[in-house]
């Protein structure tokens, strides 16, 4: 079975984050973006493509790393898990913006691959600015079955199956190749480390960065940002002082308070 | 209608998904939005057989038609093939140029999994601009201007885009008067139109559905909800926190490093990629309150936070805080409140 | 104010560093009546000793003897000076083992809980590992030292310079920097507790290049601060040709520090390519030193289910059972199975347990020497029973245990042997007492031993200064 992932990877949440070019012909501010990692959600789908792979071993997988510029220390961090094709796609910030611009992007980077795909993997939620759309609309650019916030993946008798929650119920769907699906996160798709092996051999791994240039596409423009200093706002907090079974007293006389009310 | 010219934005509201407080604030947030683009709104109501009250919500929260549309093979939970090719039918010709009176057309889902698939994948089909979920949208020389927020709660941007049809998701508002509806007032008949559908929906592969083993209390809806984080550290603290849980009568969520660690399932994460959620009352457990959890707490809910930290962030979006143990906390307020049962 | 601008502070005795040592010195200074500040560079206290494994080696103790393990001062001093390769200062060790048992006793009566659970580990012939909650540790001994009234603590004040009255004379005062502020902090005694220097990457490259690739894990603010005021008044070191990393770190994870000693309870380490590398009883910094002569420093401990089960989770360094949890370990039914995970030939890691196996049953290893489980302690056992079990392991440098050349009484020298006035050391800062190799658990022990030692040694002084300022007067 033949593989492909997106991954972005997002801005590292330990530093502020990057400023946004609201002139996409002004150069420079890529330079400062800070360090990129896995989202939780890139990592959950590679751990899913690599699940697949231990039970065949026959299993090839090929990972897209997008970015705006793509970062060498993410497609090293990615290629460490010993991948058949690791590769950047460079795209130009505005299109981050656009699933409709992006994802027609990335089918035409499918449809120069000259092996059949059999199934594309994407974490949920595509980087720092997509809402879950990007996978959705992918797949119909791709003209492929989409499966949304799927859990595991498995391969039985040459057809995939999804496993899924939504509520209370377990959901099992059954899919001929090929399709796309997009993963969230879960206790079964917990990314591995990768070997150290690996990581030596990564270290020295050259990639092709391939630009999709020239031009934006996007159809949607950015026209200000402005970083968020205080999630919520409130007039200070009520701490409940004192020994813990006086905390306890105080704070279940509250709850039960709400419970009535 | 005579609001000759004025254009009017969809609003797809899935009745077997929302319940009928969720699917009013729906549509009110869509009025609101609709509003300051200078539109009227149009409802779609789908479901296997949707009520009236459904179309009389509608109508009260401010939706000038509605097109009440039923057909009994939908399936609940919803399956978004069957929807879309539904919608498929439906949609293209309502946001033609022409019927946008000349704006970008606009179509709403509501901000969940199966919103955001449908927005998207019908964006896609009429090659339309997927516009994510808005905070707010406004009409801007004949295009849309949209705020939203990125990199995981911490900035807010504000977009443009000039290019029909467009897709967003929004999140429900509390309406008004939420539970005033007059389930006695007549509806006119031109503002609501019916659909009885029975054509043949389209699936993909072939769906198996079971029940999970654990039945749980939806946090949708939820008056108070008990959560918690990773300082919970194993499947034991998640029990303790049932058992607060079961105490108060709340639904039980928790964060993401929660649910990755298999101790929450992962429909009841709460935050940016996973529940958005407005109870009353949110009790808060060994979770730090980064931004990206946060964002799925509602601007009107109350938080109580219990984290061993008093440095913690959470403490600052919280009303109520106590820095304590859970290890030692939890099990002398647990004893109290079944005491007072 | 002085002529510099900066505000000058006086104290009898000030503590550079807010770690066990530094605790350890002010509490026991504040115990025999002493005044004391304390100040720490960073904006908690705990230093590598709050992120430690809170493993102590004491000996002799009623945990060991509710344990039915038979062990004294005498057994640890021969213990502490055999897996320091003889390369260790006996008076240092000597200063040690004497006062052991009564630190023991004394963190005790301070609230400090140890766990009932004994282990063995690296240079002991016995189990003697004394298990505590590290942080907590520090916490209560600063808790102490608040309720005592005597301890001042500064915190995000950061020591830069000693200063001596003229050349060669008293040390009497510390320029320091408090939350960018500068200070001079006047003193009659000052004790340097500022721990060692692994997150020095250039300092430690100095020393043992070996290294650069390793995995560095500690407080923050060791950088080697004390260390080089010292040098600067021509402070003597000792044992820098030891650093060494501790085996059993994974590589690649950063949410758990600690080692992981599987070998200890039975576990052989293998290369990438699958071969043994070395004597696994060794002190698991000789192992480190062996791991990184391995392909890119890094190799694998292996063992099987009843190796596994002899785990403890209360034990840092043998919690298997949480590590395979947090996903850090490897777990399969079959070795060949285990092989295919690893990537590790399966071939030859099958031959290097069958050798090894027979080596069990003939009592003798004779590819390294290797005849227990841990120093002199414990039968080997064969690896054999399904499933087995893999944990990457390289070599982390958590700490320098080299440094100032001291005295018993804790007393820096300089290069000829003389003594800095009115400068004491105490922690992972000083040299000497290591050696050659390290023993589990005789870092903190150290720490909180030679923390309470120059504590003495600085109130004995501090009392002979007023006596003969009384006399004078
Ligand atoms: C793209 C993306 C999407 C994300 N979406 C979500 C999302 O939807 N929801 C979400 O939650 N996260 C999400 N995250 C993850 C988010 O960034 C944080 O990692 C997460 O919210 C942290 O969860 P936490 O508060 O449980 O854990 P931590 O931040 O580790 O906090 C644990 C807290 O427990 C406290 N504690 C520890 N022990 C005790 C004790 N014994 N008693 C009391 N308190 C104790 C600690 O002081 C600490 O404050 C997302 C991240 C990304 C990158
Ligand atoms: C992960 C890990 C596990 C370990 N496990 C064990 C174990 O199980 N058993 C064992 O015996 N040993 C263990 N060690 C080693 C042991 O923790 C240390 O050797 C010991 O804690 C040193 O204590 P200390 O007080 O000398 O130094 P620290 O605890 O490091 O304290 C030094 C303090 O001085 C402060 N400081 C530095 N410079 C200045 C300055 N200029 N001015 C003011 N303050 C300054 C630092 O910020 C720090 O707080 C471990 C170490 C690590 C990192």
């Amino acid at each position: 079975m033949n593989i492909i992932l997106f991954i972005s990877g997002i801005a590292d949440s330990k530093w502020p984050p990057p400023t946004l070019q609201l002139d996409p012909q002004a150069a420079g501010a890529a330079a400062a973006a800070p360090p990129k990692k896995l989202s939780p959600f890139d990592e959950s789908a590679l751990e899913c493509a690599l699940k697949i792979r231990d039970a065949d071993a026959q299993t090839r997988i090929s990972v897209f790393v997008v970015g705006a510029p793509v970062q060498e220390s993410l497609l090293r961090a990615i290629a460490s898990f010993r991948l058949d094709h690791v590769a950047g796609l460079t795209v130009v910030e505005p299109e981050l913006w656009d699933a409709r611009s992006l994802a027609r992007r990335f089918g035409d980077v499918l449809a120069r691959q000259t092996e059949t795909i059999d199934l594309v993997l994407i974490g949920r939620e595509f980087g720092d600015f997509d809402d879950g759309l990007l996978p959705p609309y992918l797949a119909e650019v791709l003209r492929l079955p989409f499966v949304g916030l799927v859990q595991e993946v498995r391969c039985d008798a040459g057809e995939w199956i999804f496993f899924r929650e939504r509520g209370d119920i377990e959901e099992r769907i059954r899919v001929r190749p090929a399709a796309l699906a997009s993963i969230t996160n879960d206790k079964r798709n917990r990314l591995r480390f990768p070997l150290m092996k690996n990581i030596a051999a990564a270290k020295k791994a050259a990639f092709v960065v391939e630009n999709t240039g020239p031009g934006s596409e996007a159809r949607v423009r950015l026209l200000s940002s402005s970083v968020r200093t205080v999630s919520r706002q409130q007039d200070g907090c009520r701490m409940l002082a004192g020994s813990i079974e006086a905390q306890a007293e105080e704070l279940s006389a509250f709850l039960l308070s709400r419970v009535k009310a | 209608m005579e609001s000759k010219g004025m254009p009017a934005i969809h609003v797809v509201v899935l009745a077997d998904e929302l319940d009928r407080l969720e699917a009013r604030g729906f549509v009110a947030a869509a009025t609101a939005m609709a509003v300051s683009i200078g539109a009227t709104v149009d409802a779609l109501i789908i479901g296997v057989a949707p009520g009236e009250m459904y179309a009389k919500d509608a109508v009260q929260a401010g939706a000038g038609r509605v097109a009440l549309i039923s057909h009994p093979a939908l399936m609940v939970p919803a399956h978004t093939d069957q929807l879309l090719a539904l919608l498929e039918d439906v949609l293209p010709q309502a946001m033609t140029p022409a019927q946008s009176g000349g704006h970008v057309s606009l179509c709403l889902f509501h901000a969940d999994a199966v919103g955001e698939e449908l927005a998207a994948r019908l964006a896609a089909r009429m090659d339309g601009t997927a516009l994510g979920r808005c905070s707010n949208i406004e009409g801007r020389a004949g295009g849309l201007r949209v705020h939203k927020s990125v990199f995981g709660g911490r900035m807010d941007v504000a977009l443009a885009t000039d290019a029909g049809p467009c897709f967003a998701v929004i999140r429900s508002i509390k309406a008004a008067g939420a539970d005033a509806t007059d389930d006695s007032a007549r509806l006119s008949d031109e503002a609501v139109t019916h659909f009885n559908l029975d054509d043949t929906l389209p699936a993909i592969g072939h769906i198996s559905r079971n029940p999970s083993q654990q039945q749980r209390k939806r946090l949708e809806g939820a008056r108070i909800i008990v959560s918690g984080g990773r300082g919970m550290e194993g499947p034991d603290g998640f029990l303790q926190l049932q058992q607060l849980a079961d105490a108060l009568g709340a639904a039980l969520g928790g964060s993401l490093p929660a649910v990755d660690a298999g101790w929450a399932p992962v429909s009841h994460q709460v935050g940016q990629s996973g529940k958005y959620v407005t109870p009353e009352l949110y009790v808060a457990v060994a979770l730090s309150g980064t931004p990206q959890h946060m964002a799925g707490i509602g601007p009107d809910t109350d938080i109580v936070a219990i984290n061993s930290d008093e440095g913690a962030e959470i403490f600052k979006g919280a009303k109520t805080g106590v820095v304590a143990d859970w290890k030692e906390l939890l099990p002398a307020l647990i004893r109290r409140l079944d005491q007072a049962a | 104010m002085n002529d510099t601008g900066a505000e000058r502070i006086d104290t009898p005795l000030l503590v550079v560093g807010g770690g066990l040592a530094g605790f350890s010195a002010a509490l026991e200074a504040a115990n025999a009546g002493v005044s004391v500040l304390l100040i720490e560079k960073m904006d908690a206290i705990g230093g590598s000793s709050a992120m430690s494994g809170g493993c102590l080696a004491f000996a002799g103790t009623d945990i060991q003897r509710a344990n039915g393990v038979e062990d004294d001062s005498e057994l640890l001093f021969r213990d502490l000076c055999e897996v320091g390769q003889f390369d260790n200062d006996e008076a240092l060790v000597r200063a040690y083992v004497q006062n052991q048992l009564s630190t023991y006793e004394w963190l005790r009566a301070q609230g400090v809980i140890f766990s009932p659970a004994l282990e063995a580990s690296a240079g002991q012939s016995v189990p003697r590992v004394h298990t505590v909650d590290p942080a907590d540790m520090v916490r209560v001994l600063a808790a102490k030292c608040r309720a005592s009234g005597k301890v001042t603590v500064m915190m995000s004040t950061s020591a830069e310079r000693l200063v001596r009255s003229g050349e060669g004379g008293r040390v009497e005062a510390v320029v320091a920097s408090s939350k960018g502020r500068p200070i001079v902090i006047h003193a009659q005694c000052v004790i340097l507790a500022s721990g060692g220097f692994g997150r020095n990457t250039e300092m430690v490259h100095r020393f043992a290049p070996q290294y650069d690739n390793a995995v560095f894990v500690g407080g923050e603010g060791n950088v080697g601060d004390g260390l080089k005021m010292a040098w600067r008044l021509g402070a003597d070191v000792r044992d820098m040709a030891y650093i060494k990393g501790t085996y059993g770190k994974h590589p690649v994870d950063t949410t758990n520090n600690h080692s992981c000693l599987a070998v200890y309870k039975g576990a052989i380490a293998v290369s990438q390519e699958g071969r043994r590398f070395v004597d696994e009883s060794l002190s698991y910094k000789l192992l480190g030193d062996a791991c990184m002569q391995q392909t890119d420093g890094a190799t694998y401990q292996i063992f099987d289910q009843p190796i596994f089960a002899g785990g403890d989770d209360r034990v840092r360094i043998l919690d298997f059972g949480r590590r395979l949890e947090e996903g850090l370990m490897y777990k399969a039914d079959s070795l060949e199975a285990l092989a295919q995970m690893i990537e590790v030939p399966f071939e030859i890691l099958r031959d290097t347990i069958a050798t090894y196996n027979g080596y069990v049953d003939a009592g003798e290893d004779a590819d390294f020497g290797r005849r227990a489980l841990v120093h002199n302690h414990g039968a080997l056992v064969r690896i054999e029973t399904a499933p087995f079990y893999a944990y990457p392991s390289t070599a982390a440098v958590f700490g320098t245990y080299c440094g100032l050349y001291i005295d018993a009484d804790m007393h820096v020298l300089d290069v000829f042997g003389d003594s800095i006035e009115g400068l004491l050391a105490a922690g992972e800062i000083v040299g000497g007492f290591h050696g050659g190799a390290y023993m589990t658990g005789s870092s903190l022990g150290k720490a909180a031993i030679f923390g309470r030692i120059a504590a003495r040694t600085a109130a004995n002084s501090l009392q002979r200064q007023s006596q003969s300022a009384g006399s004078s007067a």
